[in-house]
Formats: C-alpha cells, sequence, structure tokens
C-alpha cells in the first residue's frame, strides 16, 4: 500500500492480516492491544477496518434479516420429494 | 402453513431425526425439512439470486440427505448438511467467477478492496445497506468464497465445523474466510464505482 505506517510496532499490512482475527475476538489480548494502537493512530487503517466489519455484519444480516421465503415453496418441495422418492 | 423459522440450534434432535431417517422413517425426514428448509432455501437464494435455482439446490440437497442419512457419524449436523449440500446441488447453480483468491497475495486483495484508499471506506458503507448490491456481489464470488461466507458469517458454524464440513483444516478455513471477506468488499467497490 502506498504509504504504509508503522505505528505501535506493527505496519498497516501486519494489521490488514490480522483484521479477522480482531473482529472474530479470537486474537490474543496483547497483540489485540497492539493492533487497536495502531488502528487508532492510522486514519487508513481505521476506516477500512470499520468497513471491514460492517461488510461482515452485512452478509449476516442479508439472511438472517431478509424476506421470508413463501409457503409454497415448502410445499413445492415436499411435492418434489415425494415424487422423487417414490418414483 | 406455519413456517419455523428458528434456528436448528438443537443438534441433539437434528441427530435423532438423521437416525430416524437413516431407517426410512418418513415422518422424520419431514421435520428435518422443516427445520432446516428456510435458512437453506435463504443461502441458496443469497448464492444464486434466482428462486427456481435455490428450489432445485434444496431438492437436491434433502434427497441426499434422504439417501445419505447412514453415512452421518456424529458431530454437527447442520455441518453435515452443508457438507452433503454443497456436493449434492450448491456446486450446480455456482459459477466460479475471477482468479481463485489463493493466488493473490493478502495485499493484493486488500488493495482490491479498497485498502488504503481513503475514500472507499464510505463507498463500501454506502454499498452493504443496498440489499441487492450485496446479493449481486456475493453471487459473484467463487464457490468456495461463498462456501466460506456462508458458513461462518451467515450460518455462524464454528471454524472447527466449518471446516470439517469443507474437509479442510481449521488454519485453511479462517485464512479463506478473510480472504472471501476481502473479496467481497472488492466486488462491492466495483458495484460502487459503477453506480457512482
Amino acid at each position: 500500500m502506498d504509504g504504509e505506517r508503522e505505528i505501535a510496532g506493527r505496519t498497516c499490512s501486519d494489521v490488514l492480516a490480522k483484521l479477522d482475527a480482531l473482529l472474530d475476538g479470537t486474537l490474543d489480548a496483547a497483540e489485540r492491544e497492539i493492533v487497536l494502537a495502531h488502528v487508532q493512530g492510522c486514519d487508513r487503517c481505521a476506516k477500512f477496518g470499520s468497513a471491514y466489519a460492517a461488510v461482515t455484519k452485512g452478509i449476516r444480516a442479508l439472511t438472517a434479516e431478509g424476506p421470508l421465503p413463501e409457503s409454497d415453496v415448502l410445499e413445492r418441495l415436499r411435492a418434489r420429494l415425494n415424487r422423487a422418492i417414490d418414483g | 402453513m406455519a413456517i419455523s423459522h428458528s434456528p436448528p440450534d438443537d443438534n441433539a434432535e437434528d441427530v435423532a431425526l438423521l437416525g430416524r431417517i437413516a431407517a426410512g422413517d418418513r415422518k422424520a425426514f419431514s421435520a428435518f425439512i422443516e427445520r432446516h428448509w428456510a435458512r437453506m432455501y435463504k443461502c441458496a437464494f443469497t448464492t444464486s439470486g434466482n428462486g427456481a435455482a435455490a428450489e432445485d439446490a434444496l431438492q437436491e440437497a434433502f434427497l441426499a440427505v434422504w439417501r445419505h442419512a447412514a453415512d452421518f457419524r456424529g458431530g454437527s449436523a447442520r455441518a453435515w448438511l452443508f457438507a452433503i449440500a454443497r456436493s449434492a446441488a450448491c456446486h450446480e447453480i455456482r459459477r466460479h467467477v475471477g482468479e481463485p483468491s489463493s493466488l493473490l497475495s493478502l495485499e493484493d486483495l486488500g488493495s482490491a478492496a479498497g485498502w488504503g484508499d481513503a475514500s472507499s471506506g464510505e463507498r463500501l458503507l454506502r454499498g452493504i445497506e443496498d440489499r441487492e448490491r450485496v446479493q449481486k456481489a456475493l453471487a459473484a464470488l467463487s464457490a468456495e468464497d461463498q462456501d466460506a461466507l456462508l458458513l461462518l458469517d451467515v450460518e455462524e458454524l464454528q471454524a472447527e465445523e466449518a471446516a470439517c464440513a469443507l474437509g479442510i483444516g481449521v488454519g485453511a478455513m479462517k485464512s479463506r474466510l478473510h480472504r472471501a471477506r476481502l473479496r467481497l468488499m472488492a466486488e462491492l467497490s466495483k458495484e460502487a464505482d459503477d453506480g457512482r
């Protein structure tokens, strides 16, 4: 990345590699503090990290909060399965 | 007809149902379908963007459950269901698009996703609010990327369960998810640029 920075002992590339673990809560506590210190001092990593988190939540919402399938989908599915199994 | 949309989080009941299905119990099969069809339909519709294709995928997936329930060896029934559905049907409705993400460095994927671009964050945040845009971006991903996102970000399986479903190691599963998220962001960035 142009203008890559080293803040709190971590480069922007280091932070990129650890964004998923940071978001998923699997980064160990000490490394988490270091990565967060970088993010707080780096506006570009902060903005990208926010977008990364928002996209992840957005995917979840797409199915969790999306419109429910019509009940006739289930009825058709049952009919098709019965035909396939019973011949 | 009432539709159950509660998360099928009771693995013990799923395991019991699969045992009965393996013995040819149609009532158990019906109950298993009732527990899972809505979530599976949403996943199939999300990845295909097509209702007819999603229904075809569901039929193939549940037929595979009926035929192969005896092969279930315990563990997470949802992970097993995803794996069997994936092999039976999902790949029929998916297209592999673009270069496999494993060939690109993380930095290259990040750059495509807007990493280092000061204005990309706002564009992405606008994109993620647009349901159709997200669905289109997700549908443009490879099956490998879709699997990672669906299992972990949508279905919220544990990394170990998802890795088991895909037959890969946990480390590889996490790496695949990270790359898939970046690939999705890149697709959303493209969409945002096109719509600017």
